[in-house]
C-alpha cells in the first residue's frame, strides 16, 4: 500500500495564511492524530489533503504523484468523514449509501450486502428508509462514516469524528480505527478530544495557527514537555493562557449581576 | 432609556425573517437586499401591468356606459390578480405559515408561553398578508381610477378620490382573502389529517395548490377580456372575483354609467344607448353578489379561525413527527433494469429523488407545468373535441405540456440539491458524467415526460380514438427523449450537484429560447400530423429515430471538459482570478 505525503502545503484566504507550510506523511497500518485548538487549520488541512480544496501552495503526493493530476483516481483510495455531517436532507439513509456507492461503482450485490451491515452494525436498521432530515446528528454522523467505508479505501481521514456520536459509538469507533490500522490503512485522526487520540494515535501532529509545532510519537512528545500526558503536553505546545483562571474569569462573567 | 424588546416582538421579528429564507440563498447572504428586490419585483410589476392595461384608457375617449361596462373587465383582472399574488405568497410560504417542526424543537424548551409563540406566529403572517395586499394594490389603485378619469372628463374630483377610495377598499380585502383560503387549505388539512398524516400530504399539497394557482395566474389575461361583455354568467359567476366585483359595483353606486352625459355623435349616442342596456342587465346581479362575497370572507375567515383553534390546542411538539417508512418505488426498481452502469443507476435514483422531494426543485417544476398546463388550457379552449378528428393545435399540446416540464429540469440540472452536501459526490465521483447524466436523463423521461404524456392520452382518445392517441403517446415519448438528448447536450456538470451559477444572457436569450420551443412544438405536431395521418409514416418515424441516434452520437463524441468543476464561478471572477 501506498502513502500519502503532503509538502509544504499552505493555504490563504483573501490574504490570510490559515495553514502554513505544513508537511506530513500518512503510511499504511498507522494512525496520525491532528490535534489543534479552533481555528488552527486542521480542517482546511483535511480537506486540501482530501483534494476538496485547492491548495494555496505545496503538494499532495499520493503513492508519488500529484494528487491534483488525477484526483478521481486519488478518491478511489480515499474515505472521507467530515466535521460537518452536511447530507442530503431529502434521501434516506440507505439511499445516500446506496447513491454513494454506487458512484464508487462498488459491485450492486456486494454493495447492497455493505449497507445492510454498516446500517445493522451502527443500529440505524429502523431508520434506514427514513429521510436523512428527520435524523439526529449522531445518526447522520454514521451514516458519513458508512460512507466513508463503503468502498473499502486505503486511506481514511477522520476529521472530528466523534461530533454527535453517543458514548458506545465512540468506543466502538476508537476499535474500529485500530482495526482499519491493523489492516493496513493509513489514517488521519483529526480532533480537540486528547484523550481519543492519545488511546488511538501512533503519531502526533499538532498545529497551532497554521503551523505544525510538534511532529512525533506520543511519548516522545511526554518525554519533550516533561509532561505525564498528552494533554501537558499540547498545553505546552498551544495553550498560552493558563486555563484555569480563564475558566474563573469565564465563571466571574457568568455570575456578574447589576 | 431603551426599554428592551419583549418576547412576543422578538418572536414577532424572528418569524418575520424566516419568510425570506431561501433554500438558495445562502446563509451568510444580504435579506434586507432580497427583501429589496422582491418588493421592486412586486411592485414593478404592477406598475408595469397598471400602466398596461390602462393605455386603453388614456387614447380613447369613452361615453359614460362604455366607461362602466368596460371597466367590469379591469376590475375583475385586478381583483383576480390582487387575490392570485398573494395566494402563491401563502403557498410560497406554506411552511412558515405555522410553527413547523424546526420552531418547535428550537423554541420549546425557551421559557417562551406557547400562546405568545403562536400570537407572534399569526402576527407574522397578518404582517405578510397585509404587506403583499398593499404592495400588489398600492400602484392600480392610483392609476387605473385616473386613467378611466382621462377617457371620460366628466368625472369630478370627488368622484375620481372615491373611485381610489373603493378600488383600494375592494382590491384589499380581495387580496387578503386570496391569502386566507390558501391558509384555509393549509390548516383545514392539518386539523383533518392530524400533524403525522399532513406532514405526509403537505408537500404534495403545496405542490398541487401552487399548479393551480400558477395557472390560473396565466390564464388571467385571456379569461379577463371582455368579461363586462360576455356576462357574469355561468363558471365565470361562480369565481370569487365576480362576487367582489360586485361588491365594487355597489361600493361605487356603478356612478360611472351615471355620469352626465356630453354632447355626443349619433353614433356615439348609439353605443352609449347599448352598452347601458348591458349595464342595466348586469346591474341586478351586483347586491347579490356584494353579498355573496361578504359570506365567502366570512366563511373563509371562519374555517381559518376554527382550524387554527383547533391546531392550537395541539402541542407545538406533536408536529414533530418522523417521517413514514418510504417504501422503495418502483420507478427506481424500473430505473435499475433500465440503467445498466452503478453510476447511471445513481444517476436515476438520485434525479427521481431531488426532483420530487427537494422543495426548490419541486416548486421550479410545478412552475414549469404550470406554463404547460396553462399552454395546453389555451389550446384546448380553441378545439371542438366533440367534432373528432386530429388537427396541429391537439397534436401539439402534448409537446407543450413535456417541453415546459423538461426545460425546468434543464433549468434544474444546475441547480445543487444541497449546495453544502455537494462534497459527498465529489468525493465519491469517479468522472462518469455521461453514465450518471444519462440516468438523471431516464429519470426525467420515466417520471416528468412519460406521466405528462399519459395525462393527455384520453384528451386525443376522445378526438381521435384510442390507436391513434397510443401511436401519439409512441411519437411523443420518442420526442421527449430527442428533447432530452437536445436540452443535455451542451451539459457539462454533474447534474445536482455542481454550485450553481447563473446564466449571463438568459434576460436576452430567453425570448429566443421560447420562441424556438413553440416553432418546435409546432413543427413536431406538423410531423406528427403527417406520420399518424399515413402519409409520411415510415420516412416521418425514420427521421425521427435518425435525429435521435444522431444526437446521442453527438452527445459520445463531443469533447468535454477534463474534469467536473464541482465549484463552478462566473466567468468575470474566473477572468478576473479572483477564485482560488
Amino acid at each position: 500500500m501506498a502513502e500519502l505525503r503532503a509538502h509544504r502545503l499552505s493555504k490563504h484566504f483573501a490574504g490570510i495564511r490559515v495553514v502554513n507550510d505544513v508537511s506530513l506523511t500518512l503510511r499504511p497500518g498507522e494512525i496520525v492524530g491532528y490535534l489543534g485548538p479552533n481555528g488552527s487549520g486542521k480542517t482546511t488541512t483535511a480537506r486540501m489533503l482530501a483534494g476538496l480544496l485547492e491548495q494555496s501552495g505545496g503538494t499532495v503526493e499520493y503513492d508519488g504523484a500529484d494528487v491534483r493530476n488525477d484526483v478521481l483516481a486519488f478518491h478511489r483510495h480515499l474515505g472521507y468523514v467530515p466535521e460537518e455531517p452536511f447530507l442530503y436532507p431529502f434521501l434516506s439513509g440507505r439511499e445516500y449509501l446506496e447513491l454513494v456507492g454506487r458512484l464508487r461503482e462498488v459491485p450492486e450485490r456486494l454493495l447492497a450486502a455493505k449497507i445492510d451491515g454498516f446500517l445493522e452494525l451502527f443500529g440505524l436498521t429502523n431508520a434506514a428508509d427514513q429521510s436523512i432530515a428527520s435524523y439526529s446528528k449522531g445518526m447522520r454522523q454514521k451514516i458519513v462514516i458508512s460512507a466513508a467505508l463503503v468502498h473499502d479505501p486505503a486511506i481514511v481521514i477522520f476529521d472530528e469524528p466523534e461530533t454527535g456520536l453517543d458514548v458506545a459509538t465512540t468506543m466502538m469507533l476508537r476499535h474500529l480505527v485500530r482495526t482499519l490500522a491493523v489492516r493496513g490503512k493509513a489514517i488521519m485522526y483529526s480532533s480537540h478530544i486528547l484523550e481519543v487520540v492519545e488511546r488511538v494515535c501512533d503519531r502526533v501532529i499538532v498545529l497551532h495557527q497554521g503551523t505544525v509545532v510538534a511532529d512525533d510519537s506520543i511519548d516522545r512528545l511526554r518525554v519533550l514537555s516533561a509532561s505525564k500526558s498528552l494533554e501537558g503536553a499540547f498545553s505546552h505546545l498551544v495553550i498560552r493562557e493558563d486555563p484555569e483562571s480563564l475558566a474563573r474569569n469565564l465563571a466571574d462573567v457568568s455570575a456578574m449581576s447589576t | 432609556m431603551k426599554t428592551r424588546p419583549t418576547s412576543y416582538v422578538l418572536l414577532t421579528r424572528l418569524f418575520l425573517r424566516q419568510f425570506l429564507e431561501n433554500d438558495l440563498l445562502s446563509p451568510d447572504g444580504d435579506r434586507s437586499q432580497m427583501l429589496a428586490v422582491v418588493g421592486a419585483s412586486v411592485v414593478s410589476l404592477t406598475l408595469f401591468i397598471s400602466m398596461f392595461m390602462s393605455a386603453q384608457y388614456a387614447m380613447n375617449m369613452l361615453v359614460p356606459a362604455h366607461a362602466a361596462v368596460q371597466t367590469l373587465n379591469d376590475k375583475f383582472f385586478y381583483i383576480s390578480l390582487a387575490m392570485l399574488v398573494t395566494a402563491i405568497t401563502a403557498a410560497a410560504q406554506w411552511d412558515a405559515l405555522a410553527i413547523d417542526q424546526r420552531d418547535a424543537a428550537i423554541l420549546q424548551p425557551l421559557p417562551v408561553r406557547p400562546r405568545t409563540l403562536r400570537l407572534a406566529k399569526l402576527t407574522a403572517v397578518a404582517m405578510l398578508c397585509g404587506a403583499v395586499a398593499i404592495a400588489v394594490n398600492v400602484f392600480p389603485t392610483w392609476i387605473f381610477p385616473w386613467m378611466v378619469a382621462f377617457s371620460v372628463p366628466q368625472m369630478t374630483a370627488q368622484q375620481l378620490f372615491t373611485f381610489m377610495a373603493v378600488h383600494a377598499a375592494i382590491t384589499i380585502p380581495a387580496a387578503v382573502f386570496g391569502f386566507l383560503v390558501v391558509i384555509a387549505v393549509r390548516e383545514s388539512a392539518s386539523a383533518v389529517l392530524g400533524p403525522k398524516w399532513f406532514a405526509r400530504v403537505s408537500p404534495t399539497l403545496q405542490t398541487i395548490t401552487l399548479i393551480v394557482l400558477g395557472i390560473a395566474l396565466l390564464l388571467l389575461p385571456i379569461q379577463t377580456t371582455r368579461v363586462g361583455q360576455r356576462g357574469l354568467s355561468g363558471w365565470r359567476l361562480a369565481l370569487p372575483p365576480t362576487a367582489f366585483v360586485g361588491a365594487y359595483e355597489v361600493a361605487s353606486g356603478g356612478f360611472l354609467a351615471d355620469l352626465p352625459r356630453r354632447h355626443m355623435t349619433q353614433i356615439e349616442a348609439r353605443r352609449d344607448r347599448a352598452f347601458a342596456a348591458i349595464y342595466a342587465e348586469r346591474q341586478p346581479l351586483f347586491p347579490p353578489l356584494a353579498r355573496r362575497a361578504q359570506l365567502l370572507f366570512l366563511a373563509v375567515g371562519g374555517i381559518v379561525a376554527l382550524a387554527m383553534l383547533i391546531n392550537a390546542h395541539r402541542s407545538p411538539a406533536a408536529a414533530v413527527v418522523a417521517p413514514g417508512r418510504r417504501r422503495r418505488s418502483r420507478v427506481t426498481d424500473l430505473a435499475n433494469r433500465c440503467q445498466r452502469s452503478a453510476a447511471g443507476r445513481a444517476g436515476f435514483a438520485f434525479a427521481a429523488a431531488t426532483i420530487w422531494r427537494n422543495k426548490t426543485h419541486r416548486l421550479t417544476l410545478a412552475a414549469g407545468g404550470a406554463v404547460g398546463v396553462a399552454a395546453v388550457v389555451v389550446a384546448l379552449s380553441r378545439i371542438d373535441l366533440e367534432q373528432g378528428g386530429v388537427s396541429i393545435r391537439l397534436l401539439m399540446i402534448q409537446p407543450l405540456l413535456y417541453g415546459s416540464l423538461l426545460v425546468a429540469f434543464r433549468h434544474l440540472l444546475r441547480v445543487p440539491a444541497e449546495l453544502r452536501a455537494n462534497w459527498a459526490i465529489e468525493m465519491a465521483w469517479q468522472g462518469q458524467v455521461r453514465a450518471f447524466s444519462s440516468g438523471a436523463q431516464t429519470a426525467a423521461l420515466l417520471t416528468l415526460a412519460m406521466p405528462a404524456i399519459l395525462l393527455l392520452l384520453p384528451v386525443v382518445a376522445v378526438a381521435g380514438g384510442m390507436p391513434l392517441a397510443i401511436a401519439h403517446a409512441m411519437l411523443g415519448l420518442l420526442g421527449a427523449a430527442i428533447m432530452l438528448e437536445a436540452l443535455m447536450l451542451t451539459y457539462d456538470g454533474v447534474p445536482f450537484a455542481c454550485s450553481y451559477v447563473p446564466g449571463d444572457n438568459m434576460r436576452a436569450m430567453g425570448p429566443i429560447y421560447a420562441a424556438l420551443f413553440l416553432i418546435g412544438a409546432v413543427m413536431f405536431a406538423r410531423l406528427q400530423l403527417a406520420i399518424l395521418s399515413g402519409t409520411f409514416t415510415m420516412p416521418g418515424v425514420a427521421a425521427l429515430l435518425l435525429l435521435l441516434v444522431s444526437l446521442r452520437v453527438a452527445s459520445s463524441r463531443r469533447r468535454r471538459i477534463a474534469q467536473v468543476d464541482f465549484d463552478e464561478v462566473p466567468v468575470t471572477v474566473r477572468q478576473l482570478g479572483l477564485h482560488s
